[in-house]
């Protein structure tokens, strides 16, 4: 599966900003617009990782694409793919299967393999989702006990926070290069 | 912080004969006796909103029902929420020049609740100008009216000092005018029968399925006790409840012994006086394992609070003593409450004259004094008081900083202090659980801890020095369980990787004694004078430990050949091994009629747990840890030879422990010692040949075997 180690799987599109201390491991496509902190890790274990444009990845972040262990033997190489507008904060683990867009996943909320996120879903903090499932939209998770509702539109982009570090994590980090060209 | 999650394991005993951790005890310096929450008058302070931090006064805090005017919590998750600002522009867009207005809701910020989820519309700040504006034309108005009172507003009364009834009674007619409206007096509401019948539920609730999102939780509609709504649509915002913050009376001397600063915002004292601050704490450092009847070592630590030096003295808790002291307080007690309710009720029909003056303390409501309870613990072990005493030197908050050592000069009992660093001291004692205690049963022991209270209150001024008090504490230990469990092997096994140390090679072997297959032995005596292999297995019944058991049933000749006797051990009960050795014997292809060596069952694992071959990873089905897979090699005097410790998972090669005992193939060439000189060596083995290597050190010599 590792046959071509490193950075060499890693595609990068114009606009995207990953640290180069990031751990990205495996077959991953960035978007644009989408920023990647120095302690992310990105792990593309069970097949590629496309993440979409203007997504937010902070730091100690894990996604993890893995197969659940049901489907072990299964011959066809299953591809993760995260939508756009996804915010994963501070020590979020992430191992659901597919994430559509505008998805906020909090500090320390752990999402299962088995768990399928559709989009505008909040994640609350230090929540832990294991159960398969579908997630509609616009729902919200939150609380010791896991407490669902519905929301009424989805979470708000983080448009001022992403400014704020596109300006700043250059200053400090080596960002690594783009190396896709604008579709 | 492990104070507040920890468990108590020490508690001291309150004066009311409640056990608590010290953390949760006054100590009121005019009784010089421990208090507890529940044996002291809580006050409330002042009422104040946890968000805002503005102080409410009382009267205004109970006309809105002790909630905050200003704040909301989230109607979903009782969090505060936050107003938010969205600027929304002009509804008229001709007028484009307009600024855009600012639109205010409520958002909470963890379950993303807005108040636009139940459709209330965002608010302009014109409503709260004009709303701003109607409280100060009010508050003018009202001091106006002030102004007029103070000058028109008097009563006849108060001008010719006539009353009313006065009056009626110079005119003659009868003094008492009631209201005729009080006179018939309404009629009781009828009492609310209970149905028999009930209405049946409509067919809706079991036919539909219900959309968990949609229905409000238990906290959520006791959060709106009026309405109590069903569904989360009408979650509407609540007003946030106040806190309070309260000063804590000592019943006995009216003292505060806790009162916090009145501003909200400060979360300092103005009087504390926790019995941390005062009383030195103790903590378990490490207990030895306990056997009912047998004594084991208890170290425990003693930290100095105070500025001042304290001498600790050890006395016996008796309970029973203390009960019957107890007792008597109480008959005294009531004795008392018996002669003040009698002078109560005496000087109740006086009270309405003038003649007694109140004092200050009875402006208030009388505490109630609570009578101390004997102590519900029971003692199922003894402490060995020791006869001497020990100081205490003050706490120093610089000498946390400073390197230089400690620089007392104690005469300390060395078989009582351990070791002590500023203000701590490490104190052994000898604790000895009762003969009759259960086997995995908790072990309290108990002993009255004596220590000199210096009072700091300057209450006499020719008095300078300031007053010492012997206080007596009673302090119960809870030492975990009797061994026999888990957790006693488990703190065993830390116990020993701290104080002692793992038996070595050359060692005696320890001379236990246990359950075997072939009954009860003492292990020296069936060892006897012949070497030993001592190995043990995980469990019974598994396939590796039954290859290795089978493989070992086959070497065993080889072994009796050498003059060894093999033992092996784990965790099953001596049935388990009975049953499975007919299983080894199948699977080993076995032909002899006994099975030739002894398994022991230590199923408390304390053999295990002595000889350090317990695998922490490895637990059978009720979480107990198993043997690892472990090789002791013992000669005839007892010592041991070789130790062999594989984990758990990872089997044996027992021809290789053949090989160990006669480390070399029949037949072939063996080495010669390095340690043999090149002189002694030929006088020794004539037909030595020396293997040649490029290093040139003639260390490889080898002669045939003897």
């Amino acid at each position: 599966m590792f046959s071509l180690p490193g950075t060499r799987r890693i595609k990068i599109f114009p606009g995207a900003l990953v640290c180069e201390e990031s751990k990205l491991r495996g077959d991953i496509t960035i978007g644009t617009g989408t920023i990647v902190h120095p302690s992310a890790i990105i792990i593309a274990e069970a097949g590629p990782i496309i993440i979409g444009d203007w997504c937010l990845i902070e730091e100690q972040v894990k996604i993890v694409h893995r197969l659940p262990f049901d489907q072990q033997n299964n011959e066809n190489t299953p591809v993760l793919i995260i939508g756009s507008n996804n915010v994963f904060e501070v020590d979020a683990v992430v191992e659901a299967p597919k994430i559509g867009n505008n998805n906020v996943f909090e500090s320390k909320c752990f999402v299962g393999n088995k768990v399928t996120v559709s989009n505008g879903c909040t994640i609350g903090a230090g929540c832990r989702i294991t159960d398969e499932q579908i997630l509609p939209e616009n729902v919200i998770i939150f609380g010791s006990n896991c407490q669902m509702r519905e929301g009424l539109d989805r979470p708000g982009p983080q448009t001022l926070q992403m400014e704020t570090l596109a300006k700043m994590l250059p200053n400090y980090h080596h960002i690594k290069k783009p190396n896709m060209k604008k579709e | 912080m492990s104070y507040i999650t920890g468990p108590d394991v020490v508690k001291y005993a309150c004066t009311c004969g409640l056990l608590k951790p010290i953390t949760h005890l006054y100590f009121c310096r005019y009784c010089t006796q421990i208090r507890c929450s529940f044996c002291v008058c809580h006050e409330i302070d002042s009422n104040f909103c946890g968000k805002c931090s503005e102080n409410i006064p009382s009267s205004e805090a109970k006309l809105k029902k002790n909630r905050c005017g200003n704040c909301y919590v989230c109607p979903s998750c009782q969090q505060d929420l936050s107003t938010r600002i969205a600027s929304k522009g002009s509804a008229n867009p001709e007028e484009a020049k307009s600024t855009p207005k600012k639109m205010y809701y409520l958002l909470c910020q963890f379950c993303r609740w807005s108040s636009r989820d139940v459709g209330i519309p965002d608010q302009s700040t014109e409503l709260l100008d004009s709303y701003k504006a109607i409280i100060l034309a009010s508050k003018k108005h009202q001091q106006d009216k002030d102004k007029k009172k103070r000058v028109k507003c008097l009563s006849y009364t108060d001008r010719t000092g006539v009353t009313t009834a006065a009056i009626r009674k110079r005119l003659g007619l009868p003094a008492d005018m009631t209201n005729p409206m009080l006179k018939n007096k309404p009629k009781d509401p009828d009492p609310a029968k209970a149905k028999s019948e009930v209405e049946e539920l409509p067919d809706s609730i079991f036919t539909e399925p219900l959309n968990l999102t949609e229905v409000m939780t238990i906290e959520q509609r006791l959060l709106q006790t009026e309405q109590q709504p069903t569904t989360v649509d009408k979650l509407f915002p609540v007003h946030k409840q106040l806190s309070i913050k309260r000063s804590l009376r000592c019943r006995s001397c009216e003292h505060n012994v806790s009162k916090p600063e009145y501003n909200p915002s400060s979360v300092k004292f103005k009087i504390q006086l926790f019995a941390y601050y005062i009383i030195p704490e103790i903590r378990i450092v490490t207990v030895e394992p306990l056997r009912a009847g047998k004594p084991s070592e208890l170290i425990i630590k003693f930290t100095n609070p105070t500025q001042h030096q304290t001498t600790i003295t050890f006395f016996e808790l008796n309970l029973n003593e203390v009960d019957s002291q107890v007792a008597e307080e109480v008959a005294e007690n009531f004795e008392q409450n018996l002669y003040l309710q009698e002078k109560q009720q005496l000087s109740l029909p006086s009270l309405g004259s003038l003649s007694q003056p109140n004092s200050l303390l009875s402006s208030r409501t009388p505490s109630i004094t609570v009578k101390p309870r004997p102590i519900e613990q029971e003692l199922n072990c003894k402490v060995e008081i020791p006869t001497s005493s020990f100081i205490l030197l003050p706490r120093d908050d610089a000498a946390e900083y400073d390197d230089s050592g400690d620089s007392h000069n104690i005469q300390d009992d060395p078989n009582l202090v351990k070791w002590r660093k500023s203000n701590k001291a490490f104190i052994r004692l000898a604790v000895t659980p009762n003969e009759d205690l259960p086997l995995n049963s908790e072990v309290v022991c108990g002993f009255v801890m004596q220590h000199i209270y210096t009072n700091t209150i300057t209450s006499k001024v020719e008095n300078k020095e300031p007053q010492q008090y012997n206080h007596k504490v009673k302090v119960f230990l809870n030492l975990g369980n009797s061994v026999g469990s888990f957790v006693a092997v488990v703190s065993r096994l830390f116990y020993q990787n701290n104080f002692e140390k793992m038996i070595n090679l050359g060692d005696v072997f320890p001379n236990f004694s246990a359950k075997t297959t072939i009954g009860d032995i003492k292990f020296h005596d069936w060892l006897n004078d012949s070497w030993g292999i001592l190995f043990s297995h995980p469990a019974d019944f598994t396939p590796v430990c039954t290859t290795e058991l089978a493989r070992l049933l086959k070497l065993h000749p080889e072994f009796a050949k050498r003059n060894t006797k093999v033992i092996a051990l784990s965790c099953d009960p001596v049935s388990q091994h009975l049953k499975w050795s007919n299983d080894i014997r199948v699977y080993a292809g076995y032909s002899g009629d006994a099975f030739p060596y002894p398994i022991i069952a230590d199923e408390d694992r304390e053999l295990a747990a002595e000889l350090h071959m317990i695998d922490l990873d490895e637990k059978d089905s009720v979480g107990l840890p198993l043997t690892a897979r472990a090789v002791f090699i013992i000669d005839p005097n007892k010592k041991l030879r070789l130790s062999i410790l594989y984990p758990a998972t990872t089997g044996r090669n027992f021809d290789c422990v053949t090989s160990i005992r006669s480390p070399h193939h029949p037949g072939e060439d063996v080495m010669v010692q390095p340690t043999v000189s090149d002189d002694e060596v030929k006088t020794l083995f004539p037909s030595l040949t020396v293997v040649a290597v490029p290093s040139g050190k003639n260390y490889l010599r080898k002669t045939p075997q003897p």
